[in-house]
């Protein structure tokens, strides 16, 4: 996926020149302040994923980076261009992918590419984009035939026909079952390897885990967690979290659990205790021991990898999907 | 997943113009809305049908009346508008009551006396022919020659005005739920935002519609006409078709559409306060 644009635009360029730039963003509606004071800084060629919760400002900010939505104050630069001076020529760099587009029923799959097609001055060809999304069979088809997972890929195509240098997807596999999440994950791969920038929000950590270069977690409008998933995740204390419950004693001691080698903290959310934990075959066994010296009985045990979820909750004390 | 030849190249094609392709996309979004082509081009051919029937010219009414002799009727019946029987003058009164006769003439030694409701038009009218008829029986002149000339020209008649009233109507109809209608169904479903993202120009977006409109109005304005035409030989049917196609010349298209275009030089200024 070469584009004209991208090769004359050397390395250094984008060095200097971040793919996005976000200094001191404010937007509040009413009295609800959905992003607040936010700064953040993309280099070109990267896959950057904004989590966070249901209302942390995920879609205002990212509406905010499309120029849809004009921020109270603050500084946005989209591949060293602002939209107030140059909007026309953002338009035909950037690639858009909105939460929720429905496109016309009644147009067929290649109708509505070539009418995406025709907004921009250079773009990919309408065939190879159908391809490329995987539409060959519904080219066709009018989009009320189509799935939710088509349907996504024909949004994802119709944001990729202007061949953008930096695209941006809001949630994009959100409501889709597994196997069309993996198709939108693959065409995202394809963008990666081809070096563009891709900005995507998403609430699911498995997808930012997966393909993300960097994560940054947002809550009420702030970004309280940025780094790549591996680090956010260390950030935890433990590579393994154990989770365990028992049957009656609400006034179990911790401590005893702390002192055990490889034990980086404990927490206990809705009845169910939570530890942190960087040796997880060591630990296990005493625990155990712990438990049976304590005289507490067992009544749910499990481990698995550290995740997102686990770093948002240790940021928080909140679980992602129940805030 | 395939890797296909993605690489960049410029719109050359002139079938590639975003305004085009608006244009033809709010075209087939009409075309294939089955409820519009029924509003459009169904709806306002069955009307023409019902109110044709049902305001068509009908020949000149024939009256019933009544006389007790053989004599008399046969008077009443010199005249094309009457159609009178023999009835007694009980049976008559009684017919008179129901409606069946508007008028019963009645011989009397001093002349006819004629019995009828004065407050029902058709029998003061059926009063009028009655007399007439028997006084032309009777050997009455006329003090002046008078001649009919009958006229029946059509584009008087109730379809006749009908037609481009329910043109009219049709017209703003669809021109009310194609545009308005439409804008706000793809405000809602976030379209227009996709196409704002898009940076699709708000006056090609406007123009589509105005150009897909002014393509279905030539549509639907021959085919209602024609129909006007062939089935009821409506005569404004013909004029209003080259009217049409005078607006619809290129002439008039591109000064409708240099109005819409944000760069064209107006051809008017507001007056200073």
């Amino acid at each position: 996926m070469e584009s004209v644009a991208t090769e004359s635009r050397s390395a250094d360029a984008l060095a200097a020149n971040p793919a996005l730039l976000l200094r001191g963003l404010r937007k509040s509606f009413a009295d609800v302040v959905a992003v607040d004071g936010l700064n953040l800084e993309v280099p070109g060629g990267e896959c950057f994923g904004l989590l966070g919760p249901n209302g942390a400002g995920k879609t205002t900010t990212i509406e905010i980076c499309e120029g849809l939505t004009t921020a109270d104050s603050g500084t946005v630069k989209l591949l060293g261009l602002d939209w107030r001076r140059g909007e026309a020529e953002l338009r035909q760099r950037i690639g858009i992918q909105l939460q929720e587009t429905q496109f016309p029923d009644k147009l067929t799959v290649e109708e509505t590419i070539r009418l995406f097609r025709s907004f921009f001055h250079r773009g990919i060809d309408v065939e190879a984009i159908i391809k490329s999304a995987e539409l060959e069979e519904k080219r066709k088809s009018r989009v009320v035939g189509l799935s939710g997972g088509q349907k996504q890929r024909l949004a994802m195509a119709c944001a990729l026909v202007g061949d953008p240098e930096l695209l941006f997807l809001d949630e994009p596999t959100t409501g889709l079952d597994p196997q069309a999440r993996r198709h939108l994950w693959d065409l995202v791969d394809e963008l990666k390897k081809a070096g563009r920038t891709v900005i995507l929000t998403t609430h699911y950590l498995d997808e930012a885990e997966r393909l993300c270069d960097r994560v940054g977690i947002m809550d009420y409008g702030k970004i309280i967690a940025l780094g790549t998933p591996a680090e956010l995740i260390a950030s935890v204390g433990g590579e393994h979290i154990v989770e365990f419950a028992l049957t009656g004693d609400p006034d179990f001691d911790s401590a005893a659990l702390l002192a055990i080698p490889g034990i980086q903290s404990h927490r206990v959310d809705a009845g169910l205790h939570q530890l942190a934990v960087s040796e997880l075959h060591t630990a296990v066994p005493l625990i155990f021991a712990k438990l049976d010296e304590i005289g507490s009985h067992l009544s749910e045990f499990r481990t698995h990898s550290a995740t997102l979820e686990d770093v948002f909750v240790s940021l928080t004390g909140r679980n992602l999907r129940d805030a | 997943m395939p890797s296909p030849d993605l690489s960049s190249s410029a719109l050359t094609s002139p079938a590639a113009s975003s305004l085009l392709q608006l244009t033809t996309t709010r075209f087939r979004l009409s075309l294939r809305e089955p409820e519009a082509i029924f509003w459009i081009f169904v709806f306002p051919i069955i009307l023409a049908i019902g109110l044709g029937l049902a305001f068509r010219n009908k020949p000149a009414d024939v009256y019933q009346v009544g006389a007790p002799t053989p004599h008399l009727s046969k008077s009443l019946n010199t005249y094309r508008g009457l159609s009178a029987k023999v009835i007694d003058e009980t049976s008559g009164v009684h017919q008179l009551a129901t409606g069946d006769i508007l008028v019963l003439a009645i011989e009397t030694s001093s002349g006819v006396t004629y019995k009828y409701d004065d407050t029902n038009p058709d029998a003061r009218t059926a009063r009028l022919l009655s007399d007439r008829a028997v006084q032309t029986t009777a050997g009455r002149r006329e003090a002046v020659d008078a001649d009919d000339n009958l006229v029946h020209e059509t584009g008087a008649r109730s379809i006749d005005f009908v037609v481009p009233g329910l043109l009219g109507m049709n017209l703003m109809s669809s021109a009310i739920w194609g545009l308005g209608f439409a804008i706000v169904e793809a405000r809602q479903k976030k379209l227009l935002k996709r196409l704002v993202a898009s940076r699709t120009p708000k006056w090609q977006y406007l123009a589509s519609f105005v150009l897909s409109r002014l393509v279905m109005l030539v549509i639907e304005v021959t085919i209602f006409l024609g129909f006007a035409l062939i089935a009821f030989g409506v005569p404004s049917a013909a004029r209003s078709g080259n009217s049409l196609s005078s607006a619809c010349s290129p002439h008039w298209l591109s000064l409708r559409l240099a109005c819409w275009s944000p760069h064209a030089p107006r051809p008017w200024k507001l007056r200073p306060a």
